[in-house]
């Protein structure tokens, strides 16, 4: 069973790498966002960290999304899906391989913006630090996953890119990630409080003493309830077409 | 009480999508070693009747007998799963890994796989070895998808319109391969537009009309009844599934 889930992750990550167009975007986007506006263009003097785990935040949510609604969406309706599901292939290794890829690329994008921040924005972290905050940020991409098998499962394969764009970018605008939090207006800053985006970057936040206050065990209900939604969203639409 | 070498047996399957019934008490079975041709104009309900067999979509159906197992509902067990092999009519590979990935990683599914090598050497895929499937022509994906679903030496196969946009040589090729799992008890099911290719392989005909079995003969039989009536296999088929064209067929006229 181990050498089905390896040879499925294998490929996978594969298949993604002979993709530069997935994986330059989910890669350069948020380390060159970071770099114009957490390094060039800092807010201020001391925004360098606060945005260092905006745009890591930011950065991780990207494959985790798009790795599953595209792949998912295309596979779906080219009939790849439907050949695995008839083989004796376990739907966890899929799922799981899916899961390691996009953490595989969540990993390099922290690598290249923890590397950033602390040589070029001189971020100084203690040890602890940046191993919980990229502990917080890798473990917090699974609701983001969900939400991508969701989307791949309901839309089509040309329309899902767009979709997923049009949640992707609005959220992580509202919750702070490309601005400090505190400069957006008050009902910005009311309609963040019922994204997850929001409350993962909270969680990161917390590492380095600039979140909003909020207690953890809010932001944490908050994404456990969250995936238990999806994960019920994504019982009933694979239900439905089985049918 | 199915016999014993009876891999598939299925019993009275309906199918509606909203208000529209795509099969009609449906029955059907397989013996190990057969090769039954399921044949039938476009929409015809030959792919549903797979699908349903298969558990990719729900259907009604008051026996459902596979490799001796009692089915219900839709799931199909992984042991079972193991034992089948599947070529679905449209059916896609992942575009960025080669012919020769994609084998291995299908074959990493089933606990004894036909080894790799033999398998592209058996399905003439060893000098495209190294191509992205997304790169290939429409025929050599045709036998890298016939590859992965005999790849596990299945017990019951099933092909759905396998020789769409292949070569004669690749036909004849693949023609010979269903012999020789047919040969070695394999139970193939087989759906089709080619006439000729129902002819040279199958030992039974099932000829499906709007989601209803129109007739069932055994291959010999079909071909009997054509000769007896003077008429091509083409024209039986015709008249058999009372479609628009058979009278025209049947008196010559093109």
């Amino acid at each position: 069973m181990f050498a089905i889930h390896q040879a499925e992750a294998k490929y996978d990550l594969l298949s993604l790498w002979r993709t530069p167009g997935f994986y330059l975007p989910a890669i350069l986007f948020p380390v060159v966002f970071y770099y114009f506006f957490g390094v060039v263009f800092s807010f201020s003097s001391g925004a360098a960290p606060q945005m260092l785990v905006a745009y890591s935040c930011f950065g991780v949510i990207g494959p985790a999304l798009f790795n599953f609604s595209v792949a998912v969406a295309s596979d779906r309706v080219h009939g790849w899906m439907a050949l695995k599901r008839l083989s004796p292939m376990p739907l966890s290794a899929y799922m799981l391989a899916k899961y390691v890829s996009s953490t595989v690329f969540a990993v390099v994008i922290l690598a290249l913006l923890f590397t950033l921040s602390a040589v070029v924005a001189d971020v100084n972290l203690w040890t602890w630090q940046w191993a919980s905050l990229a502990l917080i940020l890798l473990a917090g991409t699974l609701p983001f996953a969900l939400l991508g098998l969701l989307l791949g499962l309901v839309c089509s394969d040309k329309s899902v890119p767009g979709v997923v764009n049009l949640i992707y970018l609005p959220m992580a605008f509202l919750s702070g990630l490309w601005v400090p939090f505190t400069i957006l207006p008050d009902y910005v800053q009311r309609i963040a409080e019922f994204l997850p985006t929001y409350h993962l970057s909270q969680l990161a936040f917390k590492i380095i003493d600039a979140d909003q206050g909020q207690p953890v065990w809010l932001h944490l209900g908050y994404l456990v309830a969250f995936s238990l939604v999806l994960g019920l969203l994504i019982r009933w639409r694979f239900s439905l077409l089985q049918k | 009480m199915i016999a014993a070498n009876t891999l598939l047996q299925v019993q009275n399957l309906s199918k509606t999508y909203g208000a529209t019934k795509v099969l009609n008490n449906v029955s059907l079975s397989i013996n190990s070693s057969e090769v039954v041709a399921v044949l039938g104009p476009n929409g015809a309900g030959k792919t549903t009747l797979i699908n349903s067999l298969l558990g990719l979509c729900q259907a009604e159906f008051a026996e459902l007998q596979l490799l001796g197992q009692a089915v219900t509902g839709q799931q199909r067990p992984r042991e079972l799963r193991a034992q089948i092999g599947v070529m679905m009519q449209v059916g896609s590979l992942n575009a960025n890994l080669t012919v020769r990935e994609q084998l291995d990683l299908f074959s990493h599914y089933y606990q004894q796989p036909l080894p790799v090598d033999s398998l592209m050497e058996q399905c003439d895929l060893t000098s495209v070895q190294s191509q992205l499937f997304g790169s290939l022509s429409g025929g050599q994906r045709q036998r890298v998808l016939f590859a992965i679903a005999i790849c596990a030496q299945p017990k019951l196969l099933f092909l759905d319109e396998p020789s769409l946009g292949m070569d004669v040589h690749t036909r004849h090729m693949m023609w010979e391969l269903i012999r020789q799992l047919r040969n070695n008890g394999c139970g193939i099911v087989l759906t089709t537009h080619y006439l000729d290719e129902a002819d040279q392989l199958a030992d039974r005909i099932v000829m499906i009309c709007k989601g209803e079995v129109a007739a069932s003969h055994t291959a010999a039989d079909f071909r009997q009844q054509a000769n007896d009536q003077g008429l091509t296999l083409e024209q039986l088929y015709l008249s058999s599934t009372g479609l628009p064209g058979a009278a025209l067929s049947s008196t010559g006229v093109q």
